[in-house]
């Protein structure tokens, strides 16, 4: 067994401490923010705080708790969040089935996906999206932050990738038993697809959590934002040499605690899904269930 | 008619993806004429005025238009090779890792910074690179280095800019390879333990070739972004000082679209941009058919 | 073989046509409601309340501080409930977005492109000429300028007549397009706050020379009052990211001390306007700063700081200088107590050049402007609103019923014992309530402020409401920053250029100002010399900036 080897005993433990360092490398800056959150105001104007709290309080928290709209927010991210990562993998696991055949049993597949990628590359701008989706009724609705991104299309072709992977054997013996596709495709490919699924739920869920500019543009104000939207609206540095400026708005302005409270709250929800959604990496899972 | 009675399931997967891409890309396409228009809002796009290419020409005639392509070019190009190899090579060492709990760990620890905008980032980074008692010009104090002005200086922009992006996606990027190696049989494994491989030959052999389709998926639609250089982390880190080494098209668009609130002229960038991607699509696609018969979509 | 090709792309295409169809046909039915109700004529008779109320339409772009409290939203609340009972004027909001990203100016271009409705009433910033320009030129929007002779009261009509330039930027064939929203003056003039503690430890006078703030420097870096190493001092805390002139911590008084004032246009010797980047008084000032840099008075990486960033120090208490508007008492200097309780600022004037000079750029009169749309039924709505605002809200004296404050509960409050309570005591929190009204920040006076302040300053007991806000929220020194800002008040200059961009600008000003902040960081680092500053100039002429003074200034023509 090659892990009793001296040598990759030797490795492992470089290896562990390697991986170690640099994922402390990577939270240093989350552990940064969170500082900020638990400090004085005062201090983290001063930007005297470094990985751990000045003064602490739990001030920051208790205003973001408050804010009305924030709640809100959250509820709407994960509203548009589960639907739409629902709605996106249902239209990608269906269509990269057909996708994933192979040209000489299915001609139309290549035209399919030159219009696919043809769709990821290309895009009219922002004018004539905004008339559609005013066309279709959708401004100030739940579903303009939905379906304009229901097909994702670098999703699809994962997925179609994915299902390339899988043994013929699997569908053939599928069909010789009198199966049609889609029987296969929700009874045979759905069960050994699991890590995909999960792989691309998580991209699904991530790109929806963190989409702002759609829910900027086409709800009908800051109650209908998803907090991916709110949060931009708080953090973005803005210019303001030209606004009315004052003490009072300043202040109101720059509260640094708050939206590192903010930020970290927003953030929460899709890290401590991302642990959940590893379990379904599994080894081995797709080639395990063919019988030979 | 024989074909679709075949195939009817086939056209019927795809049928709403389809209707959906027709809605939200393929109808929303016609705005492409705003390129070629003097586009004015009150008049819209069947009033506004043909201008032919003169949006085109604005672009490329600008003094600095080869300086401003060249930046984009060579940062979304080192962006690209690094986010393609950075979590290839990591999710090769994490695989090594026996401890489950422990492999869990690394992995959502390097997904974290992902989640930070490059708003917050960029004030972080700002801090830490500090040539006036940053911490990484004191580490590098230390061992007799420096100071160097990571940030205003045009080469160390590049470089910063680069290793920045690198650090903030290498764990995002990895999910997609430890995906693509849940796929590997480990009966390959253990023929080959029995062969008497050595766990690199193991790797060279089983585990690598297994993420190299995956890689070119990846790399080759990472093709579209040719010519995105990455507007947030640019736009917030940048500065006179690196005009000449870190302007890119994307912030030279939005200063422009600030200045003259001009749409037309956005849309003609846009066009060109994803001309050039798609031709680099079109070719690495056929590269990788006639070489590799691999059909990347 | 073929002919399945053939029929499978006929399926395709097909269905495109199909959905294209289908969506073209939505587009019939919802696009045929614009633009036919201008035959409605009502009798437009100026009334102080309205039975049965009228409507006026708007759209907010929201400043995202803004903060709600008991449920309520930007388009229902206490100030548009406020607004039905008092005159009888339903506000009725189309749609609000949250103004950062250039949100509000995307969403109107949009909004024109499009071809959805505009709201009776748009109130935009004028701090995006180009969005300003592209409205007043759409032909939504009706001249105001004879709505304002007709219906204005003598309150608002003077307190436009403080700076008959406020409409230049609206003024088309010699009518007025929008009326400008009036703003306070001064706000946003420069002097110099400076660590008095630090000052009467060393024992010295406060500078007021160029000269002498070197010698202040010199002596808060390497002889620190409070025994700070001189690499941990920020002497003067300015940083230029993006701009020379700003709100905060920039250094334009320092060309200022020479004669010239960048980013901004200004009536040249010759009486023409002249780019102010340009002027050779510039080149003093960059050799300046140059030196300073050199010697660490600035901070080392100032090329990479925006506003907020200069307020770090200061609140830290490691910087000994920072330049910004009177009012920075009340905020971010609030706060340097806190981290070091012996720090105390005073505001000083600008320090003088060699030849005696100081100059500081100004502030306009005027911030926003109202846009009425040409097909508005009510017009005269619109001034019994801001009418009744000028006269009650904009300065009410003392005894006024608005003296402590306008809705209870959100802008003050009564304790049980009667006694009024603001900001942070108020249950439920502070609301600024001018973020409310139709028309931004309620009405304001220019030199209301201004007066109130130096009331105070003078030692008066807060007695109107103005006077009251500010001893609330100010800060202590505001009072006298604000009396030294009038001490040197003739220092400040305004951009005279305030028309719509030219089209020369559109195409080479984003070079220009790229090469502009490009050649003076680099001299300021020392990557340059001196001299580059003449190529510039001379590149600035020749790459376009000849041809956008000629086209400034023949605007500066048609409205001298």
């Amino acid at each position: 067994m090659y892990h009793k080897t001296l040598s990759y005993r030797i490795f492992s433990i470089l290896n562990n401490t390697g991986l170690l360092f640099i994922s402390l490398l990577c939270i240093i800056p989350l552990v940064h923010v969170l500082a900020i959150s638990f400090s004085a105001k005062s201090a983290a104007d001063a930007n005297i705080v470094n990985l751990w709290p000045v003064d602490f309080t739990l001030e920051a928290y208790r205003k973001t708790i408050d804010n009305p709209i924030f709640l809100n927010s959250i509820w709407i991210s994960i509203m548009r969040t589960s639907i739409g990562t629902a709605l996106t993998l249902l239209l990608a696991f269906m269509a990269a089935y057909p996708l994933s055949r192979e040209s000489t049993s299915f001609k139309a597949r290549s035209y399919y996906s030159w219009i696919f990628v043809f769709a990821m590359v290309f895009n009219g701008g922002l004018v004539p999206f905004y008339m559609m989706i005013q066309n279709l009724n959708l401004m100030g609705s739940f579903w303009a932050l939905v379906l304009p991104g229901a097909v994702n299309i670098y999703l699809t072709i994962l997925m179609m990738n994915f299902f390339r992977g899988i043994p013929k054997e699997l569908e053939e013996a599928a069909m010789i038993d009198g199966a049609g596709h889609f029987r296969v495709l929700f009874t045979i490919f759905l069960p050994v697809s699991k890590p995909a699924i999960a792989t691309l739920s998580l991209f699904s869920i991530v790109f929806h959590w963190n989409s702002w500019f759609d829910g900027l543009l086409y709800t009908e104000g800051v109650h209908q934002y998803p907090l991916a939207t709110f949060l931009q609206t708080v953090i973005i540095s803005r210019d303001m040499s030209s606004m009315s400026l004052d003490p009072v708005s300043l202040a109101l302005i720059s509260q640094k605690t708050v939206s590192a409270a903010q930020i970290f709250i927003g953030a929460l929800p899709v890290l401590i899904i991302y642990p959940f959604l590893q379990k379904f990496f599994v080894k081995g899972l797709v080639v395990g269930s063919v019988k030979e | 008619m024989r074909q679709l009675k075949r195939h009817w399931p086939f056209h019927l997967m795809i049928l709403p993806s389809l209707v959906f891409l027709i809605l939200f890309s393929y109808l929303p396409m016609a705005g492409i004429v705003m390129a070629f228009q003097d586009f004015k809002p009150r008049l819209g796009i069947t009033g506004s005025e043909w201008i032919g290419l003169d949006n085109f020409r604005y672009m490329f005639e600008r003094e600095d238009s080869l300086e401003v392509i060249w930046n984009t070019l060579v940062i979304a190009v080192l962006k690209i090779i690094f986010n393609l190899a950075a979590p290839f090579t990591f999710a090769l060492f994490l695989n090594e890792v026996r401890k489950e709990l422990f492999k869990r760990y690394v992995q959502t620890m390097v997904y974290l910074p992902h989640f930070l905008s490059w708003v917050i980032l960029g004030g972080i980074l700002i801090d830490i690179l500090s040539s006036d008692g940053g911490f990484v010009n004191r580490i590098l104090g230390m061992v007799g280095i420096g100071p160097i002005f990571f940030l205003g200086e045009g080469n160390w922009f590049r470089f910063t800019v680069i290793i920045s992006e690198v650090w903030k996606e290498f764990g995002y990027g990895t999910i997609v390879f430890l995906a693509a190696l849940s796929n590997i049989n480990p009966s390959l494994y253990e023929a080959a333990e029995v062969d008497g491989a050595s766990r690199w030959k193991q790797t060279l052999h089983i585990t690598m070739p297994s993420m190299v389709p995956m890689a070119i998926v990846v790399g080759t639609l990472a093709l579209g972004n040719i010519l995105n250089a990455g507007f947030d982390q640019i736009f917030n880190l940048y500065n006179p000082l690196v005009y000449d080494k870190g302007d890119i098209i994307d912030t030279f668009v939005y200063r422009t679209a600030i200045i003259s609130g001009e749409m037309g002229f956005g849309t003609a960038v846009g066009l060109f941009k994803s001309i050039i991607s798609m031709i680099l699509i079109f070719v690495s696609y056929r590269m990788a058919y006639k070489w590799a018969n691999y059909r990347i979509f | 073989m073929i002919s399945a090709y053939k029929k499978q792309l006929l399926l395709v295409l097909s269905l495109i046509l199909v959905v294209g169809l289908l969506a073209a046909c939505g587009k019939d039915n919802t696009g045929t409601g614009e633009g036919t109700n201008a035959g409605a004529s009502t009798e437009n008779e100026y009334k102080e309340k309205y039975d049965p109320p009228v409507t006026l339409t708007t759209v907010w772009g929201v400043a995202p501080e803004v903060k709600y409290k008991n449920g309520e939203t930007i388009e229902n609340n206490v100030a548009t409930k406020w607004a039905k009972e008092q005159f009888g004027i339903e506000i009725k909001s189309l749609w609000s977005v949250t103004d950062t990203n250039n949100a509000l100016a995307t969403k109107l271009r949009l909004a024109m492109s499009s071809g959805q409705d505009m709201p009776d009433v748009l109130v935009v910033g004028n701090n995006d000429p180009q969005l300003v320009a592209d409205l007043v030129d759409s032909g939504y929007f009706r001249e105001a300028g004879d709505l304002f002779d007709q219906y204005a009261n003598d309150t608002w009509k003077k307190a436009m007549e403080l700076d008959p330039n406020v409409w230049n930027p609206y003024i088309r064939d010699g009518k007025k397009m929008g009326i400008p929203v009036l703003d306070y003056a001064y706000n946003n003039d420069y002097l110099l706050w400076i660590r008095q503690d630090w000052l009467d430890k060393l024992n010295m006078k406060a500078p007021t020379t160029i000269a002498e703030l070197e010698t202040v420097m010199e002596a808060f870096k390497n002889n620190n009052p409070d025994g700070l190493a001189p690499d941990k001092v920020t002497p003067l805390s300015i940083g230029f990211k993006t701009k020379l002139s700003s709100w905060m911590g920039d250094p334009s008084w320092i060309f200022g001390a020479y004669g010239a004032m960048p980013e901004q246009w200004n009536v040249g010797t010759d009486g023409n306007l002249e780019y102010g980047s340009i002027n050779t008084g510039m080149k003093q000032g960059l050799e300046k700063l140059s030196e300073w840099s050199k010697k660490g008075f600035i901070p080392k990486e100032a090329a990479l700081w925006d506003e907020n960033k200069t307020a770090e120090p200061a609140v830290a208490g490691t910087a000994g200088i920072i330049p910004g508007p009177y009012w920075m008492s009340g905020w971010p200097l609030v706060d340097t107590a806190k981290n070091v309780p012996t720090a105390k600022w005073t505001p000083i004037a600008l320090p003088k050049g060699p030849d005696g000079k100081a100059t500081s750029h100004g502030t306009p009169f005027s911030s926003a402007v109202i846009l009425i749309n040409k097909d508005i039924k009510h017009p005269e709505a619109l001034f019994t609103y801001e009418n009744w605002m000028f006269d009650n809200f904009a300065n009410p004296a003392k005894g006024s019923p608005l003296e402590v404050g306008m809705f209870k509960g959100y802008d003050y409050d009564v304790d049980a014992n009667g006694n009024t309570l603001y900001q942070d005591d108020i249950p439920g929190g502070y609301i600024n309530i001018v973020r409310y009204f139709l028309v931004r920040d309620g009405a304001r006076i220019p030199d209301a402020q201004m007066t109130a302040l130096l009331e105070l300053a003078d030692g008066k007991e807060p007695e109107t409401k103005l006077e009251k806000d500010i001893a609330n929220s100010f800060g202590k020194q505001t009072p006298e920053a604000a009396k030294v800002l009038m001490s040197q008040k003739d220092v400040a200059l305004m951009n005279m250029f305030t028309g719509p961009t030219t089209p020369t600008m559109k195409s080479k000003m984003d070079y220009l100002k790229k090469i502009e902040l490009q050649t003076f960081n680099e001299i300021i680092y020392g990557t340059k010399p001196i001299d580059a500053f003449d190529t510039f100039v001379a590149n600035w002429n020749k790459s376009g900036g000849e041809q956008i003074t000629k086209e400034v200034n023949e605007w500066y023509a048609s409205v001298k």
